[in-house]
């Protein structure tokens, strides 16, 4: 691949990379969220065909523009999401494109063939599973492996995994690691995608780093560390800007040693006036602060709001106690597309404008407009249906909304993930007007650079139920950088 | 912008309507005679109660089949309670009550057993089938009061009954879809029901009141029709539920949720009893009737699709 460059609308989502895997190497690909791995992913698949740049297989030339073209040009591309049919049984759904193969006469399955075929292919990756197993009943790691099963069945010349070891255990990894390694050497190029530095290292022969669109580097695995890379992937310049150090107010929120599927116990107290990060995994991070919110169940511990026990078992309760949370997915948990903005806005409080049941539109719609201006949401108008917005423009939807409803503790989960700068920046100020407000703020996020500039004090989630709290100064960089890397380093 | 696209597919759909009611009135000038318009407007009455709350159903992302047999069990229900001698306001009560216990078991089952609505009230469309038949053993029940018959064949100030209360009860429920905090809360619920939930409204709540009032709407549309025919029949509200869902549809609403009006829905409810209508005085056989008025459904729709890209 060469210059490749793609771009959304409002947002450069890869910019002039440059990439080579030759036959039976595997390449990681490395990035923190936003870093634009996605999107090569995409590009390999032939899902995005407007893109800049030249691709070329074995010394030709190849133009991605469909899906079909990218199959035929011998790419098998392992989606982060299973898309499998979950009615039919894992024989069914590997040998599924497989016409020829399977039928007999008058176009008759062949069964017999079929679990022939598929025990011997199951077999040769080593996976535990029944061709006759249904595949809605299995888990995802099972998952996993009949989608891995399902694209080596045919015989890719490059493989593409993009995060593929998320939902496996230990033991799972290992054997895909040793399937890869087996069809490597049988000439296979793999591009290995993930954002778990472990796995990049212990699979891979060379790492690509990406950043912000940007390949920055290019490493041989064994000439590195995966600290070395980390500090790559969230760059080392120093940005951390001195910033006025609030008086802390009371605590405001504490959570006294919470339980969730992931995270074993965590305490932690956030002051009035004060953001404070979330880093680490990214699935146990905003797990903890859906379960703050009761849109998960806890497992255990205890949640205070500004000194007081507060019992939630569900969002309606953590609204009561003066939580509100913003989403990472924004479209699928908090916007209503089809709605106006003023009504996305207003949804929260439009009760207390109407007059027996009957609601008043006036004072809501000042209201709306008065947190568009002030967040500078740019909207063709009140009316206009939130779907028709920018992302970034949609985030401040959301968070006018909050603002709207006032309570004292935001969550924050990945606030400016795919955002454009601009986009960010804005997200940034208003997140600080809020801490200067006196709200007191905890914030999931990945991404270290948004984390150092944003927050006062960060709780490291690690691996094994430890945290470890960095106050932000100078040193904070490496302080988290060093963190992490512990973290995604243990056992 | 939900304004303007309901005020556009409104003006369609009466433009629709017009350019119907005129050709048919140029093929046959009965069609257009006072009495006949009447006439429509009464028979449009039971369905466009129905699909009032089909469209709240509807736009909060659910479906309602069992509304044709809750007509049947409420028609049943005052019918019998009025041959008992119960007092009519009683009567119409206790099917109304009826009515919404149906929906309030569809309500509960969907909302806290979270059974998918097309099942549960498929369930619930046979259940009170077979309640209907089984009061009178599959009898009929005739020959009302004469205060009872009023409401359905009565006149105020020479609009028939039914016509002025679904008229009333239409801008009742258009009013609540689009002026109180509840009606904007299920626009939200059928447009995205986990955000709903994380914005801290009670999804649960909203959605089986919901069909409970379908259920006390569908049973409010049995009074009518068993007054009107003078006569309460177990068979009585066969496919209502099939014209109910038309209506709301071709007004616009989506069965994906979030969308829908009760304007809407009223012209798509009387664009049906024109069509059957029309198409009966123009001597169209009632067999051909039905498979016009189902390609119309579908080209209503598709014309919709048309209009709004994606």
């Amino acid at each position: 691949m060469h210059q490749i460059t793609k771009d959304f609308p409002g947002v450069r989502a890869l910019e002039g990379v440059d990439f080579t895997v030759s036959a039976g190497e595997i390449h990681g690909v490395v990035g923190a969220n936003g870093a634009g791995k996605s999107t090569l992913v995409r590009i390999l698949s032939g899902l995005l065909p407007d893109y800049k740049g030249s691709v070329k297989i074995e010394g030709q030339s190849v133009r991605l523009s469909s899906t079909r073209i990218a199959i035929d040009c011998g790419i098998a591309v392992l989606q982060q999401e299973p898309d499998l049919a979950w009615n039919l049984s894992v024989c069914e759904n590997i040998l599924l494109g497989k016409r020829r193969e399977i039928t007999r006469r008058f176009g008759l399955l062949d069964r017999k063939a079929m679990y022939r075929e598929c025990a011997r292919l199951l077999d040769e990756c080593q996976a535990d599973l029944s061709p006759t197993w249904i595949v809605g009943t299995l888990g995802r790691g099972q998952l996993q492996l009949v989608q891995i099963v399902k694209v080596l069945v045919s015989r890719p010349k490059i493989l593409v995994l993009d995060e593929p070891t998320t939902a496996l255990t230990g033991e799972e990894r290992e054997k895909l690691f040793a399937l890869l390694r087996a069809y490597a050497t049988q000439g296979t190029a793999v591009v290995f995608i993930s954002h778990d530095i472990e796995d990049v290292f212990r699979v891979s022969q060379r790492i690509s780093v990406l950043r912000d669109g940007r390949k920055v580097t290019e490493v041989a695995t064994n000439d590195s560390t995966p600290s070395l890379v980390l500090r790559e992937m969230f760059g080392t310049h120093l940005s951390w800007d001195a910033r006025p150090r609030n008086e802390h107010g009371p605590e405001a929120l504490v959570l006294d040693g919470v339980r969730t599927t992931h995270v074993l116990h965590i305490s932690l107290a956030v002051h009035e006036g004060e953001v404070l990060g979330l880093a680490g995994r990214p699935e146990s991070v905003v797990e903890v602060l859906r379960a703050v919110f009761g849109a998960i169940p806890r497992r255990g511990g205890r949640v205070h709001v500004r000194g007081r026990e507060a019992s939630i078992s569900n969002p309606r309760d953590a609204i009561r106690a003066g939580i509100g949370l913003l989403p990472e997915d924004r479209a699928r948990d908090g916007l209503f597309v089809r709605l106006s903005v003023l009504t996305n806005i207003t949804m929260m409080v439009l009760r207390r404008f109407a007059k027996c049941g009957i609601l008043r539109w006036h004072r809501p719609r000042e209201l709306a407009s008065r947190k568009v201006s002030e967040l500078g949401i740019r909207t063709p108008g009140l009316h206009t249906q939130v779907g028709a917005l920018s992302g970034g423009n949609q985030q401040k939807t959301l968070f006018a909304r909050w603002l709207c409803a006032g309570p004292s503790v935001f969550l924050l989960e990945e606030p400016t993930a795919g955002m454009d700068v601009g986009a960010k920046q804005e997200i940034l100020r208003i997140t600080r007007d809020l801490r200067g407000r006196g709200a007191a703020l905890l914030m999931a996020s990945s991404d270290v650079d948004e984390l150092l500039r944003l927050c006062d004090r960060i709780v490291v989630l690690g691996k094994n139920g430890t945290t470890q709290l960095i106050e932000v100064d100078e040193k904070a960089r490496s302080l988290l950088v060093g963190a992490l890397a512990g973290q995604q380093e243990a056992p | 912008m939900i304004r303007t696209v309901a005020i556009l597919s409104r003006y369609g759909l009466l433009l629709a309507l017009a350019i119907t009611c005129v050709a048919i009135g140029l093929a046959n000038r009965v069609f257009l005679s006072p009495s006949n318009l009447s006439n429509i407007l009464l028979q449009a009455s039971v369905n466009t109660t129905i699909a009032i709350g089909m469209t709240f159903v509807i736009i909060s992302g659910g479906i309602d089949l069992s509304v044709g047999s809750t007509v049947a069990v409420a028609g049943m229900v005052v019918g019998l309670l009025l041959h008992a001698g119960i007092p009519m306001p009683a009567a119409i009560v206790a099917a109304l009550l009826v009515g919404g216990l149906c929906g309030g078991i569809n309500g509960i089952v969907i909302a806290r057993l979270e059974i998918p609505p097309f099942i549960s009230t498929l369930g619930m469309m046979s259940a009170a089938r077979g309640s209907a038949l089984m009061l009178t053993d599959g009898r009929s029940v005739s020959e009302f009061q004469s205060a009872f018959v009023w409401l359905g064949t009565g006149y105020v100030a020479r609009i028939p009954v039914p016509v002025v209360a679904t008229a009333i009860l239409a801008a009742v429920a258009a009013a609540f879809a689009a002026y109180t905090y509840w009606g904007i809360c299920l626009y939200a619920i059928g447009g995205n029901s986990r955000a709903a939930w994380l914005s801290g409204i009670p999804v649960k709540q909203y959605i089986a009141g919901v069909y409970v009032a379908s259920g006390v709407l569908s049973a409010l549309g049995a009074i009518v029709l068993t007054s009107r025919l003078n006569s309460a029949l177990p068979t009585a509200g066969s496919f209502y539920e099939l014209d109910a869902i038309a209506a709301a549809v071709i007004g616009g609403a989506s069965l994906s949720g979030g969308s829908g009006t009760v304007m809407g829905t009223v012209l798509g409810a009387l664009l049906i009893a024109v069509l059957k209508n029309g198409l009966s005085i123009l001597n169209v056989s009632s067999y051909l009737q039905q498979i016009l008025v189902g390609g119309i459904i579908v080209a209503a729709v598709a014309l919709e699709k048309a209009r709004k890209p994606n």
